[in-house]
């Protein structure tokens, strides 16, 4: 079985090789791509120079863009899975083949790697936002997914020509929602996450707010909108 | 329709036509996206020049003036036009992001 570990990353030279190295040398079993996002920083030298598997967009596309890419070259390699994994080290790979296990035992098209699918959510401004989505998910679909804004997902081969060649299937919560309306088969797995070893949140005050508009209208009005079907 | 708005108007078409064809011209625009344009500037030259044309389109929809059909007219048709260059720019921005992203992956290299 054919396993891709996609790896966007923008601006993410601090971090990048400890997760490469890790990847590389710890769990060989899986291919990883690394999508630098036209970075501003040493990310595309880094890789060329370790010599890692590089995809280097030319331009910077955001997160939904290099996932797509990542998305992309699973479809033309040919793989059986892909999982979306963080470039800063958040991400523990030690949870992956649970991950595809799980998958392939339930023949499921989504993984979603979650922090509290069993284990209880602490109370944070971050949490009440995630409760705000995954209530959005519950009134729409019937779901609970409880981690829906985690960045570690699996995906089966179904997904991935999906999501590799349509447009709006960003690697986003309202992606998911979308997706368990058309009938894909969407399950947590528990997982642990690290904090952010090195570098910058992305998440600020207004772009969480801005986020959150955008997740939540998407996720309740504008799929009503679109077409259904994988 | 006062004689200040019709002149205002066929002025505004007028010099609007002889600028898009300047354009067209000089190959600043494709001409299919010129059509909207003559188009539009050409039926507010006709409007200019026949506002009976408005008065009874206006009395018999129950404006209070000919000249808020006018409006509306042309709020409407600019508003569908917005909506048209949205599409147009999401299908543009679309496009742009799958030929960087193929590239990127041709450049990888490998085969």
């Amino acid at each position: 079985m054919k396993i891709l570990v996609i790896i966007p990353a923008y601006n993410e030279a601090e971090n990048i090789i400890n997760v490469v190295e890790n990847l590389k040398n710890n769990y060989n079993i899986f291919d990883y791509v690394v999508v630098n996002d036209g970075s501003n920083d040493e990310t595309a030298k880094i890789c060329k120079r370790n010599n890692y598997n590089l995809v280097d967009l030319p331009i910077n596309l955001g997160l939904a863009g290099a996932f797509q890419t990542g998305m992309k070259y699973a479809m033309y390699y040919d793989y059986d899975y892909a999982i979306q994994y963080d470039g800063d080290g958040q991400h523990n790979p030690q949870y992956i083949q649970g991950m595809v296990e799980f998958a392939e035992k339930n023949k499921l098209d989504v993984v979603i790697g979650s922090r509290f699918a069993k284990e209880k959510r602490p109370i944070s401004m971050r949490m009440i936002g995630s409760l705000l989505i995954e209530l959005c998910i519950l009134m729409t679909t019937g779901k609970k997914i409880k981690d829906s804004t985690s960045g570690m997902r699996l995906y089966d081969r179904k997904m991935i020509r999906k999501l590799a060649t349509s447009m709006n299937y960003g690697p986003e919560p309202d992606t998911i929602a979308y997706l368990i309306r058309c009938g894909a088969k969407v399950e947590e797995y528990q997982v642990h996450m690290n904090e952010r070893t090195a570098g910058e949140s992305y998440l600020n005050l207004s772009r969480s707010i801005k986020y959150m508009f955008h997740m939540c209208s998407s996720i309740l009005i504008v799929q009503w909108f679109r077409k259904k079907g994988i | 329709m006062s004689i200040a708005l019709r002149v205002i108007l066929f002025i505004a078409s007028v010099l609007t036509c002889t600028y898009i064809a300047r354009k067209l011209k000089k190959s600043q625009i494709q001409v299919t996206d010129t059509v909207f344009w003559i188009g539009l500037s050409a039926l507010f030259v006709v409007l200019s020049l026949f506002p009976d044309l408005v008065g009874i389109l206006s009395e018999l929809m129950g404006f209070q003036a000919p000249v808020n059909l006018i409006f509306l007219l042309m709020i409407f048709l600019l508003l569908i036009r917005c909506f048209l260059m949205s599409v147009r720019i999401s299908q543009l921005e679309d496009k742009v992001r799958n030929l960087v992203e193929e590239l990127a992956i041709r450049e990888n290299g490998r085969h």
